[in-house]
């Protein structure tokens, strides 16, 4: 894969409205096969759900819990539809227990904050027994349908042991935020962040509480900046392209509020 | 490649009119370096086409500006009756070719004239007048379109505004196309169209325009409240039910006395 053609492929991304991110991932690779694999693994498409007939639970599927065309149920840990062999990842041991709290933590999370959607965690290292001691790394996904308006959340995490008290959490971020009204407004898109800070260690179960926190503090943090983007931001760049005032006004307005200014100083 | 032209189509409608040099470009690196694609650009031209036709692309002729528009589009060339020439447009190369000089309209001179500060509301724009004369008396109207754009890459947005006014004696119909980008660590889309009818009895076109563009801009700001409040709010609490943040200790607690 040419290195030049990946970055020009995200710089379409970046570019192309992400209404149509799907058929436009699949134009890209169409456009140039040789770049769909790390294409597909890099980019954030909105998620979907699917219901876990073991537990009768929705859950929440992305490229992070997909074999072929199967989907891992975080709550009973299976694949659906069932796949045929053994070889697929499913965390045991400490993993999938912390895979199992997080999930649980986070649909409280959830609840509180959404009143409503699905959540899913997924966990995974390199370790086969299942160990985590060293780190992991893992997903945390929300999503969020009312009324024709979705929010998707999707946080990666990187958790790296830093010493034996402290690890560093790593967590990119991607809010997918898609509204609309009856009067064909649309503002789709998305706002992505990366954050790291390194946390106290104490016990198995700080992990989930520095997980928690940071991403609770994330997501505060993006909303925010979702509503200054989508709303305020918006608002000033269509000012900018018709002012509802005339330019002539406003450039008077301007030099009477230099004037008051200069005369205070 | 039989989805080639549809691939590029969907690709290229969905870019933003003021980044579409970047997106040519980004498109030019991808089927450079593919060794699936070896010559697209008979369908890359056709796309490029449509797209400039329906964004209404800015071009400068003979140091002015003007608008390529399928309503000012005959026979493969566009015209501009007000200004007085024609000319061709090469969509692939994004060049200006072949311009002629053709007889300034009347009509058009004078309803320019008419237009006096409607365009004081506009920063960076162009715009042309269209003779849309069909020879029947009871149907002449003349089409104004304007396009406003802005790009600012350091800033990370843009935009554009198009405007189409069909003006006859006693009615406009207006069209309004607005689309803005904004995409510092992300990739934000705004989009919305409309469309009203309004009738002209007033003799003053420049302040009637001006009120319709106005409307549409007071009800987009109107909008833009109302989704907030509604729809984005009902997404996700800024705050949780509880009025206070998550005691992550007590939830993991609960979870595992569970």
């Amino acid at each position: 894969m040419s290195e030049n053609s990946y970055d020009a492929a995200l710089d379409l991304l970046r570019r192309l409205n992400p209404s149509h991110v799907s058929q436009n991932l699949l134009n890209l690779t169409k456009l140039n096969p040789e770049i769909s694999e790390d294409l597909l693994s890099s980019v954030d498409i909105p998620l979907g759900t699917a219901t876990d007939p073991q537990s009768n639970r929705k859950f929440l599927t992305c490229d992070y819990n997909r074999d072929l065309d199967s989907f891992r149920s975080p709550w009973s840990n299976e694949y659906f539809p069932k796949l045929d062999d053994d070889e697929s990842y499913k965390p045991t041991g400490k993993i999938r227990e912390l895979e199992i709290k997080l999930n649980n933590a986070f649909d409280n999370y959830r609840d509180l904050y959404y009143e409503g959607g699905v959540s899913s965690v997924y966990v995974w290292n390199d370790e086969e027994s299942g160990d985590i001691d060293d780190g992991f790394s893992g997903v945390v996904l929300i999503k969020k349908t009312n009324d024709g308006n979705e929010w998707d959340s999707i946080h990666v995490i990187e958790v790296i042991k830093e010493t034996a008290s402290t690890f560093e959490y790593k967590i990119t971020s991607t809010i997918i935020l898609s509204l609309q009204d009856d009067k064909e407004l649309n503002l789709n898109g998305n706002l992505i962040r990366q954050n790291s800070k390194t946390l106290r260690y104490e016990n198995e179960l700080s992990h989930i509480v520095n997980i928690g926190s940071f991403i609770e503090d994330i997501e505060s943090n993006l909303r925010n900046l979702l509503q200054q983007v989508y709303f305020d931001k918006n608002k000033d760049i269509v000012s900018e392209l018709r002012s509802v005032v005339d330019l002539d006004q406003v450039q008077q307005d301007k030099l009477k509020h230099k004037e008051v200014i200069d005369a205070l100083n | 490649m039989a989805t080639l032209n549809s691939v590029l189509k969907d690709l290229i409608n969905s870019a933003p009119s003021e980044e579409l040099s970047q997106v040519i470009k980004s498109i030019n690196t991808l089927k450079s370096t593919s060794s699936h694609i070896n010559n697209i650009d008979d369908e890359l031209e056709t796309t490029l086409k449509l797209y400039d036709l329906q964004n209404i692309k800015s071009v400068i002729v003979n140091d002015e500006s003007t608008l390529l528009s399928l309503d000012n589009l005959q026979n493969g060339w566009f015209i501009d009756e007000l200004r007085g020439f024609k000319f061709q447009y090469d969509h692939l190369n994004r060049t200006v070719t072949d311009i002629e000089t053709i007889p300034q309209n009347d009509k058009l001179i004078q309803l320019n004239n008419k237009l006096g500060d409607y365009f004081a509301n506009f920063e960076n724009y162009s715009y042309v007048l269209i003779n849309d004369d069909d020879g029947d008396d009871d149907d002449q109207s003349i089409k104004l379109v304007i396009k406003s754009s802005k790009s600012n890459a350091s800033n990370f947005y843009s935009g554009s505004w198009i405007s189409k006014h069909t003006i006859t004696d006693s009615s406009i119909i207006s069209e309004i196309q607005l689309h803005v980008h904004y995409y510092e660590e992300g990739n934000v889309h705004l989009t919305k169209p409309y469309t009203t009818s309004t009738s002209l009895s007033d003799s003053n076109l420049s302040t009637t325009l001006k009120q319709i563009e106005t409307e549409f801009q007071t009800q987009l700001l109107n909008d833009f409240e109302k989704i907030n409040e509604k729809k984005f709010k009902g997404l996700r609490r800024l705050l949780p039910i509880t009025r206070a943040k998550v005691n992550w200790v007590r939830a993991v607690g609960r979870d595992i006395v569970n």
